[in-house]
């Protein structure tokens, strides 16, 4: 049988800042999105103060003077280099993690006993506490759905203890009065959208939905509520995956044709899925702020070394450029890159993703740059659409540039420039 | 130039050369030396400061250092530790003394800080190593 944990980061963005910052211990804060414009994140203190995810800034200005909120843009750098360090962690602890967003990641438990799986949930908490500082919540089922369930009541202290819910643990009448007090909204995958509907047939729980006639909810929704519901009684039919690509992403990934050791062929690898990619963000007239690399061995090989990173890696500017897009992904595979390993899958995937009109200046850059490079890709995607896909290819990278946001409240970039460390006070 | 073997035959002549299995870990991987492989001992729970005063210059930590300080240890007597203090991160070697922990400083003209005295503090990580460029 499968068991899942999920883990997941509380108040990513907020906790990442107060780490660094001792002046921001116990003080509300918020940080906002691109360009200083909602609010993406909230501390606990935040949210006790009852500010609302999304809400424009400027709309609890006032609120946040009188009560003394700290409201902080958005320091992606950051955030990626602690996400990366926090699935760095998990991939440790299990053989194999699906790292969901960047704050979340499912593992697979399926190979502890059940009576060890609680005591792991703890000393991954535990772990990720003391390394990086950060707080995280684990939730355990034997479906993905359940898990992201258990992760829910854990975080909202409905059950499990100190941050971390095994529903393994718990008997069948436990389970059942526990699922009739979560309304049915919660449910990964019924969200707001669905609830509603749900509520106008009677199914206003968990447990109703649980234990409703599946097929009929297929006939009048999907299959994939259908899916959940099967999840939910503990039927995995979701399986772990590398990457989960949403609207807002774009993917390409794709298992070799045969094991690759070798660094070389690996970035060949890349650089091809990379230059693929950037091909369906062009048709889309989109950039990317961010890529994810991720690469892994064989796990069906189970007696050969295993490994398996995904890394998260923000662009210094947001482009469609293949050029500036494969020279980044090659970067991020040289990082995470590790000798000695028969590799058998890779994929990269864009996210951040916005219109071209909406492309933030760069100091490296200047505008005829970015219309040249718009005319050259233009170009090289007609030529490949006449000839065949790669007919037109990169031999060579480009070097590198700086990082560069349109924010006004910007925390330093801790841990990614040696002029930004955070500096501690011998007197 | 160093390669495995001529290091490996240095070893045998003088076990005493110290480092010398840390120079080979980095040289096994390929490549040249590496500093991170020297100085981290945990990249996950590795990070670096700088230091500003010079309240620790009797532990050789002078300010403009660099840090590199390693969250997944646990502080014992004598490591230098960063630790939030009253909403200030401040650098103190770890002391245990019969009245309990101590944060003291490493040079004449700074009293120690005794714990439970009313701050607030957090143990952020261990110091496990500094370095610094210097002028050319």
């Amino acid at each position: 049988m499968s068991i899942f944990a999920l883990v997941d980061v509380n108040n990513f963005f907020a906790s990442c800042e107060k780490v660094f910052a001792p002046a921001l211990a116990g003080r509300p804060l918020v940080v906002l999105s691109n360009n200083d414009g909602c609010v993406v994140a909230r501390s606990a203190e935040a949210k006790a103060l009852g500010v609302a995810m999304g809400v424009p800034w400027f709309r609890i200005r006032d609120l946040a003077r009188r009560q003394g909120i700290v409201a902080l843009s958005s320091n992606y750098g950051l955030y990626a280099d602690m996400s990366n360090r926090v699935v760095e962690i998990l991939s440790e602890l299990a053989p194999q993690i699906e790292v969901y967003s960047i704050d979340e990641a499912f593992l697979d438990l399926s190979l502890l006993a059940s009576c060890e799986r609680l005591a792991h949930g703890v000393m991954i908490r535990q772990r990720i506490q003391d390394w990086l500082g950060l707080t995280v919540c684990v939730g355990i089922g034997a479906s993905k759905t359940l898990a992201k369930l258990a992760n829910y009541c854990a975080k909202k202290q409905l059950a499990g203890d100190k941050g971390v819910c095994d529903f393994g643990l718990f008997s069948a009448e436990k389970m059942n009065s526990l699922l009739e007090r979560i309304p049915v909204g919660e449910v990964w995958g019924v969200g707001r959208k669905l609830a509603p509907r749900l509520e106008a047939m009677g199914i206003r729980s968990c447990r109703q939905l649980r234990d409703a006639d599946a097929k009929h909810l297929r006939c009048h929704f999907s299959v994939v509520l259908e899916r959940t519901v099967l999840e939910l009684r503990g039927i995995a039919s979701l399986e772990l995956r590398e990457m989960v690509p949403d609207k807002q992403q774009i993917m390409y990934s794709r298992s070799f044709g045969r094991e690759i050791e070798d660094l070389a062929e690996l970035r060949q690898a890349v650089a091809i899925y990379t230059g693929r990619a950037a091909e369906k963000l062009r048709r889309q007239y989109s950039l990317a702020g961010a890529l994810m690399l991720f690469i892994r061995t064989n796990p069906h090989k189970p007696k050969a070394p295993q490994y398996q990173r995904a890394l998260h890696w923000p662009l210094p500017q947001a482009t469609a450029d293949t050029r500036q897009l494969v020279a980044q992904a090659l970067r991020a595979l040289e990082t995470t890159y590790q000798s000695g390993f028969a590799y058998q899958k890779a994929g990269v995937m864009f996210y951040e993703i916005v219109p071209c009109a909406l492309r933030q200046s760069s100091l490296f850059s200047s505008e005829i740059d970015e219309l040249r490079s718009e005319r050259l890709m233009q170009t090289c995607d007609a030529i490949n659409r006449r000839w065949g896909q790669g007919a037109l290819r990169l031999a060579a990278e480009i070097g590198e540039t700086g990082w560069k946001m349109k924010s006004g409240h910007l925390s330093p970039a801790y841990t990614r420039d040696w002029s930004a460390l955070p500096v501690t006070k011998a007197g | 130039m160093l390669t495995p073997e001529s290091l490996s035959s240095l070893v045998a002549s003088s076990a005493q050369i110290p480092f010398v299995s840390d120079i080979l870990a980095a040289t096994r991987r390929g490549g040249g030396l590496d500093i991170n492989e020297y100085l981290v001992r945990n990249p996950v729970a590795t990070f670096f400061f700088r230091v500003e005063g010079d309240a620790m210059r009797g532990a050789d930590i002078l300010p403009g250092d660099f840090l590199v300080v390693d969250r997944s240890i646990t502080p014992r007597h004598g490591h230098v530790v960063v630790v939030f203090v009253d909403g200030e991160c401040l650098l103190r070697r770890f002391c245990e003394r019969p009245s309990g922990v101590v944060l003291e400083a490493a040079s004449s003209g700074y009293s120690p800080l005794q714990a439970g005295q009313g701050d607030d503090w957090q143990f952020w990580g261990v110091a496990v190593g500094k370095f610094r460029k210097m002028a050319v």
